[in-house]
C-alpha cells in the first residue's frame, strides 16, 4: 500500500536481459554499446573506488550535468549513492545556469560531474556564478570546458568517455583513470588518437577501436592505482 | 500498436490500484495523522504556520480535521523561507541531508526551482517506481526495450524500464534529434517512448518525408507530457495509429498518467492526498468540478509537501474508472498564473490553443499569449505557422482572426512567425503559453 509494495511487485518481473543500451563514439561514429548487469556492477564498484579519494560520503552532494544520452553519467551516480552521497541533476544546456545557481546557492555540491562547453560559456559570464563554482571542492567536467573555466580561474579536472569506457580523474593527480579490468587503452603513434580494447567478459566488444575523444596515455599517476591513465587535455 | 494488447492482466498490483474508496479513505486518515505527528515539531516552515493557524498533530486524526484545520502552503512561502534562512527544502525538511539519495527540481517556469527529496528504496528512485504501474497497465513488459535517457532532470529514467524488466536505450529526442531516434527505431523497435511538445511538432514535419505509421508501428504507447495535448495533434497521432499516454505531474508528489482507457489521470493516492479547492473561494469543489489542486506527500519522509497550492487548475473526479482502478483521476487544464482577463473577458491557453489549431497553416498549436498585465486592454498572440504551406499572411491572419472570435469573442493583435522560429526561442523543449511581453 505504498511505493515498497510496487517495488515488490516489479522486482518479482524478470529481469531485463541488459542493464541498458549506451553508445560508444569512436572516430567512425556512434556505434550501440549494450551494457549487462555485470558490466554496469563493475563499472559502479570501480567509480565508487575511485570517488572514495574524494570523501564522498552520506549527506554530500554531487551534481551531474547530462543529457541522458549517455551511459557514463549514471555509473558515477550509482557510485556516489553507493558511497552514501546523493545526486542531483541539470541538463548540460546554456538555459539551465539558472537551476545552477539554485543548487549552488542552497545545495552547494561537494562535486559537479559533466559541465560541458556550453553551459561553462554561460557560467563564466556570470560573476555570481563564478563565485559559487569556485566554491566547489572537485569540479570534473567535459575537457573543452576546462580551459574555459581557467579563463576565470575555476580549477577543473576533465572527464570523458573514451570510446566505451570511462575516463575519470582521481582526486590527487592529473591524469584520469580507466578501469583497466575492463578495458585496455593505447595511443597511436605520432598523434593523440586513443584506442580502445574491452576485456572479453563485456556484452559490447571492441578490438583497437579508435576513440571518438582525443587524448594521450600517461606513464601512471602518483596515487599508484593500476590500469591506463589518460591526459585528456 | 496496442489496441490489439491483451490487457487482462495489465494491473501491477490490483489491490492497491483498485482499493475501494472506503479503503483509501480509511488509509488517508491513519496516513494524515501520521503526517502530522511527523512534519510538525521537524519542518520549520510547516511548525511556523501550524502555530500561527493554532493548530497541532494532536488536532489532525484524519481527513476531516486536516482538510479544515491544516493552513495551506504555498510556492512563494516555501521559496522566501529558503531565501531568508538558506534552509534548501525552505522549511519543510522533517530530516537531514543524509537521509538523501537525490534531490531533483521543479521546472521553475514561475520562479527559482524548488527541490524535491528523494530516499531510494534499494537504490531505486520512488518517482519512477511510481511510474511503473502506468507503463505496465500500458502493457510494457519485461524484454521490451524502451527509449529512456539515462539519468536526468527527475533522476535516473532508465530505471522506468529496468523496474519492468525492459530494456533502457539511452537516447534524448530533444539533442539526438528525430533522425537518430529513427534509426535506432528501426534497429530496435521499442515499445515505449516519451515526447514532449516540441518533439512531437518536429514529428508532424517529418511525417512529410518518413511513414510514421511504419516506423511507429513497434510502440505499445508513447508518452506525452509537458503539456496538454490539443486535439488537432492528438488526432494527428491518431492518424498514424499511435496510441498516446498522457502523463503530468500529481501535485508533485507524484506523477500522474492516463491508463489504456484514456479517460483522465490517474493519481496514485496511496502515495499522495488530493484536494480540489474553488479559486475563488477556497471551498472544496464537489467531485468532478474544477479548481486548484492541494497535494500533500504521503510517501516522503524527508521534506514532505504539505497543502501545497500547486497552481494547477485541474477537472478531478473520484468515480471509478472503467478499467477498474479507484485512484482520483484529473484532467489538467493549465496554471493559475496562465488564467488573464482581457477587457473582462477571461481567458486561458486552452481556448487560444482551440482556435489557433483549427486553422490548417497553425494545426500544430504553437503560440504563446504576450501578457501585459494581469487585466489587459487587448489580447496579444504569437502564433507559429507551418512555412511549407506557403500561406498568405494577411488571409492567415484573417482566418485565425475569425477563429479566436469564434472561441473568445475578443479581436486579437497578432504575430506571425513561423513555428521554427517559435519553437527557437524555447530552449527547455516546453513551450511556454504565456510570456511576458
Amino acid at each position: 500500500m505504498n511505493l515498497l509494495d510496487t517495488l515488490e511487485a516489479n522486482l518479482a518481473l524478470p529481469r531485463g536481459p541488459l542493464a541498458g543500451i549506451g553508445w560508444a563514439d569512436l572516430a567512425s561514429g556512434r556505434v550501440p554499446m549494450p551494457v549487462g548487469w555485470a558490466d554496469a556492477e563493475a563499472d559502479t564498484a570501480w567509480a565508487a573506488g575511485l570517488l572514495a579519494d574524494y570523501e564522498i560520503g552520506r549527506g554530500d552532494h554531487c551534481l551531474f550535468v547530462t543529457a541522458g544520452r549517455d551511459y557514463w553519467p549514471r555509473q558515477v551516480e550509482t557510485a556516489v549513492t553507493a558511497l552514501g552521497g546523493f545526486i542531483g541533476n541539470i541538463s548540460p544546456a546554456g538555459y539551465e545556469d539558472r537551476r545552477l545557481g539554485v543548487y549552488l546557492r542552497f545545495l552547494p555540491p561537494k562535486l559537479i560531474v559533466g559541465l560541458g562547453e556550453e553551459l561553462a560559456e554561460k557560467v563564466v559570464r556570470d560573476d555570481e556564478l563564478v563565485a559559487l563554482l569556485k566554491g566547489v571542492p572537485h569540479l570534473l567536467t567535459l575537457p573543452a570546458a576546462v580551459p574555459i573555466l581557467a579563463g576565470r580561474g575555476i580549477a577543473a579536472k576533465a572527464v570523458a568517455a573514451v570510446g566505451p569506457a570511462l575516463a575519470l580523474p582521481c582526486a590527487g593527480g592529473d591524469g584520469a583513470h580507466v578501469d583497466g579490468s575492463q578495458f585496455s587503452v593505447a595511443q597511436l603513434p605520432g598523434s593523440r588518437t586513443l584506442t580502445v580494447t574491452t576485456s572479453a567478459n563485456r556484452e559490447f566488444q571492441l578490438a583497437g577501436g579508435r576513440a571518438a575523444t582525443p587524448g594521450s596515455v600517461l606513464a601512471g599517476c602518483d596515487c599508484g592505482r593500476p590500469g591506463p591513465v589518460l591526459s585528456l587535455r | 500498436m496496442a489496441s490489439g494488447l491483451d490487457r487482462s492482466d495489465s494491473i501491477l498490483e490490483p489491490a492497491v490500484e483498485c482499493m475501494p474508496r472506503q479503503e483509501l479513505d480509511a488509509y488517508h486518515d491513519e496516513k494524515l495523522a501520521e503526517l502530522s505527528s511527523l512534519s510538525y515539531g521537524r519542518a520549520p516552515l510547516i511548525t511556523k504556520l501550524w502555530d500561527e493557524a493554532g493548530v497541532r498533530p494532536a488536532d489532525i486524526r484524519g481527513r476531516a480535521d486536516f482538510t479544515a484545520k491544516v493552513p495551506l502552503l504555498t510556492k512563494d512561502a516555501i521559496r522566501d523561507y529558503r531565501s531568508a534562512t538558506g534552509a534548501p527544502f525552505g522549511g519543510l525538511e522533517c530530516r537531514g541531508l543524509t537521509a538523501l539519495d537525490g534531490v531533483f527540481t521543479s521546472s521553475g517556469t514561475t520562479g527559482d526551482a524548488t527541490f524535491f527529496a528523494e530516499e531510494w528504496p534499494r537504490g531505486w528512485s520512488p518517482h519512477w517506481i511510481g511510474a511503473t504501474r502506468a507503463l505496465y497497465g500500458a502493457g510494457i513488459r519485461p524484454g521490451d526495450y524502451i527509449l529512456a535517457g539515462s539519468s536526468g532532470m527527475r533522476g535516473p529514467q532508465a530505471q522506468l524500464a529496468q523496474l519492468l524488466g525492459a530494456v533502457p536505450i539511452y537516447l534524448d529526442v530533444f539533442s539526438d534529434g528525430w533522425p537518430k531516434v529513427l534509426e535506432v527505431i528501426e534497429r530496435y523497435r521499442p515499445t515505449f517512448m516519451n515526447l514532449v511538445g516540441i518533439s512531437a511538432v518536429g514529428l508532424a514535419e517529418l511525417s512529410r518525408t518518413v511513414d510514421i505509421e511504419r516506423a511507429f508501428s513497434c510502440f505499445k504507447v508513447i508518452g506525452f507530457a509537458g503539456e496538454p495535448l490539443g486535439a488537432a495533434m492528438r488526432a494527428r497521432f491518431a492518424s498514424w495509429n499511435i496510441e498516446l499516454l498522457t502523463w503530468s505531474t500529481a501535485g508533485d508528489v507524484a506523477l500522474c498518467f492516463e491508463c489504456p482507457r484514456h479517460d483522465g489521470l490517474h493519481m496514485w493516492e496511496d502515495t499522495g492526498f488530493f484536494e480540489i479547492l474553488d479559486v475563488e473561494t477556497g471551498e472544496p469543489v464537489p467531485d468532478g468540478g474544477v479548481g486548484e489542486l492541494i497535494s500533500t506527500s504521503l510517501c516522503n519522509t524527508i521534506a514532505p509537501l504539505v497543502r501545497h497550492r500547486t497552481e494547477d487548475l485541474v477537472r478531478v473526479t473520484r468515480e471509478r474508472c472503467a478499467c477498474g482502478r479507484t485512484h482520483a483521476r484529473q484532467w489538467p487544464l493549465g496554471r493559475l498564473g496562465d488564467l488573464i482577463m482581457v477587457r473582462g473577458v477571461s481567458v486561458t491557453p486552452g481556448q487560444v490553443w482551440r482556435a489557433v489549431e483549427s486553422v490548417p497553416e497553425t494545426e500544430a498549436g504553437v503560440f504563446q499569449i504576450v501578457k501585459t498585465g494581469s487585466r489587459m486592454e487587448e489580447l496579444r498572440v504569437r502564433v507559429g505557422y507551418d512555412p511549407a504551406a506557403d500561406p498568405d499572411l494577411a488571409d492567415l491572419k484573417r482566418r485565425l482572426d475569425a477563429a479566436i472570435w469564434a472561441e473568445l469573442e475578443l479581436e486579437p493583435n497578432l504575430e506571425l512567425i513561423t513555428t521554427g522560429q517559435l519553437l527557437a526561442t524555447s530552449a527547455t523543449g516546453k513551450i511556454k503559453r504565456v510570456v511576458n511581453a
